[in-house]
This record gives C-alpha cells, structure tokens and sequence, in this order.
C-alpha cells in the first residue's frame, strides 16, 4: 500500500540518517560486548574484553560504518542536512564508552550501581523521546523503552554484587536486542516508504507540522 | 480576488458567508483556495518541497524514490521549480559518481510556508462556516 503521509516524508527526509537501521543493529552489537566484560570477573580478563571492545569501535568505524552509508547512498539515494549534535558518531562513541565505564565501576565499587541507572535512564529517556516526536512511525522505540522499564522493576530485587552484575549483563542482552530490532523495523520503514513510494498522493489538508 | 468564481454556483456562493455580521471584509475560504500558488499545489511539486524542506538538500535518486515519479516526471517537475527559482539544482561528483542535489532557495521555502498558511487558512475557513438555511 502507498502511503499518503506528508509528515512520513518529513520523516524519512528529514531523520534518513537516524533511520538507516543497519547501523542501529551494528551499535547494538557494543552491548553484548560490554554483557562479556562485566560478566568477568578477573581484572585481567576484563583488559582483554576492553581490547575487544576498542577494536569493535574502530573496524566500526573506518570500515563497517561506511559500508553501510554507501549501501543507504547508492540504494535509497542521498540527503544533506546539517549533523544535529545528537546523531554525530563522536557523541555515540562517548556515550557508549562513558556507560562501559560506569558498568565496570560498578563491579569494582559495590553497592553503587552507578551503571546499572545509567543504564536504564539510558534505554528509556532516549529512546521514548523518539516515540514521543516521531509516533506513529517510529511506536517500535518502545521495544529498549519497555526493556529499560522493565529492568528498573527488576532493579528492586537486586541485593548482592552478584545479583547487580547477572541484572546488568541480562539487561545489555536484552537491550541490545531491543535496540538491533528496532533498528531492523527503522530499516523496514525506510525501505518500504522509499521503493513504494511515499508521496504518490500528498492531500493538502495535510499540513506536515499538524 | 474578493469575486467567487461562477463555476462554484449560487448555493456555493451563499456558503461563504462568515460570522462576523457582515461589518468588515473577510477572506473567504475559496478566496483563499483561488490565492493558492498553482505551482507548489500540484501533489508531485509539492510531496519535493514537503522533502526538500525537511533537509539541506537530497540527490535525484532520493527525490524519485519517495515521490515515486518517473525519471522523466521528476526532472520535468524539477525543471519548473527552478525555473520559478524555488529549487536549486546542483550537478557534482562524489568520488567517480555524479550526482544532482536539488535545494530549495530561499524563495522556494517563503513559497512553501505560504502555502501551508494558505492552506490552513482555508481550513480555518470552513470550519467557521454556518450551514445553509433552507426555508
């Protein structure tokens, strides 16, 4: 079915980086990365899982990362705009990092569980506020939201160290395969709009700022 | 642009009549409709500028996916628009392929403010219309 959405083609125009799911699903990929290293209990091991982790960071990001833009750019075509402050990679790569820090912390100086709210604030806040702008499009974001929800009634239940790093590595699980499948639903979105598409009819009483 | 056209008939005409009494001028509905600008009113100009609007710019190849016009469509739709100076276009090449942006101009988004305003305009418009009496 053709949409007849002035404001998907907003969207899609206007937010194409943010939706080109495949790169949604390869970010997610940090977070089994981190479950690994928390999940260790020897501080030497965890050296060898920080390693891992750089080294996912860097083939992601001078190899995988514009594979995916020049599959997006020569699929679906190309849009300039100005990199808001939120998409830009460098802010990803410090959020992703400083919450790598914070869940090692934990496991280092029990009972903080400084990482374990970041973690949660991080799965929901962020990730409601795109259900909240672009509904009802994007409503799959409720997917991490529901995770970070969820984990924070579990957070209840957390007693010992041991308790907080089985929570901790079930949530980056968790999450990270919330957030890959919203970023497969980001990718069907973008996909089915641009090959049928989006504005064969665009209704003028359709204002895209309604 | 205060005379209704013939073709909207008698009964039409009597449909525009406002609440405000009758003691200052109104724009009506279909006044505002007429006001319209015909070149951003069509459905495949406008579905580009609703895009171009929400970026910087966007290569032909984007514009035909989410239009879904044909090659030959886009670029004639492409052509008028700036010929009326609302888009720009710009033909480049990034690495060995060439690519056309199209951009809107400054006249091209003040152009396609309007018309939503028109637009809503118009919307206001009828839902302030009294219904018809009859007898």
């Amino acid at each position: 079915m053709i949409s007849s959405d002035s404001r998907l083609i907003r969207l899609i125009a206007g937010r194409y980086r943010e939706l080109q799911g495949w790169g949604t699903v390869a970010n997610a990929g940090f977070l089994p990365l981190m479950a690994a290293a928390v999940r260790e209990p020897s501080p030497t091991r965890i050296v060898m899982w920080i390693a891992a982790f750089g080294a996912y960071a860097i083939v992601w990001d001078l190899w995988f990362r514009l594979k995916i833009e020049r599959y997006y750019a020569t699929r679906f075509g190309r849009v300039g705009g100005a990199e808001s402050f939120s998409t830009h990679p460098g802010v990803e790569y410090g959020f992703i990092g400083f919450f790598f820090v914070a869940l090692l912390f934990d496991q280092q100086a029990p009972p903080l569980a400084l990482g374990a709210y970041i973690m949660m604030a991080a799965l929901t806040c962020p990730f409601a506020w795109i259900v909240v702008r672009d509904w009802p499009h994007r409503g799959h974001w409720l997917l991490p939201v529901a995770v970070g929800a969820s984990s924070g009634l579990r957070l209840l239940s957390v007693v010992t160290p041991a308790d907080l790093r089985d929570w901790e590595v079930l949530v980056c699980v968790a999450g990270s395969l919330a957030i890959a499948a919203a970023g497969l639903l980001d990718h069907r979105l973008l996909a089915k709009t641009l090959t049928a598409g989006a504005a064969e009819h665009v209704p003028a009483a359709q204002h895209p700022s309604a | 642009m205060s005379r209704i056209p013939a073709s909207f008939g008698s009964d039409q005409a009597l449909l525009v009549r406002g609440s405000n009494n009758g003691t200052e001028p109104m724009n009506t509905p279909f006044e505002y409709l007429q006001s319209l600008n015909r070149l951003v009113h069509e459905p495949a100009r406008l579905a580009i500028l609703v895009a171009l609007s929400a970026c910087d710019k966007a290569d032909f190849l984007f514009l035909l996916n989410i239009t879904g016009l044909t090659k030959g469509n886009l670029s004639s739709h492409l052509s008028k628009l700036a010929d009326a100076g609302l888009v720009e276009i710009e033909k480049k090449f990034e690495g060995k392929t060439p690519v056309t942006y199209a951009k809107l101009t400054l006249e091209g988004k003040e152009a396609h403010k309007e018309y939503w305003e028109s637009v809503d305009k118009v919307r206001t418009g009828i839902k302030q219309l009294k219904p018809l009496r009859t007898t």
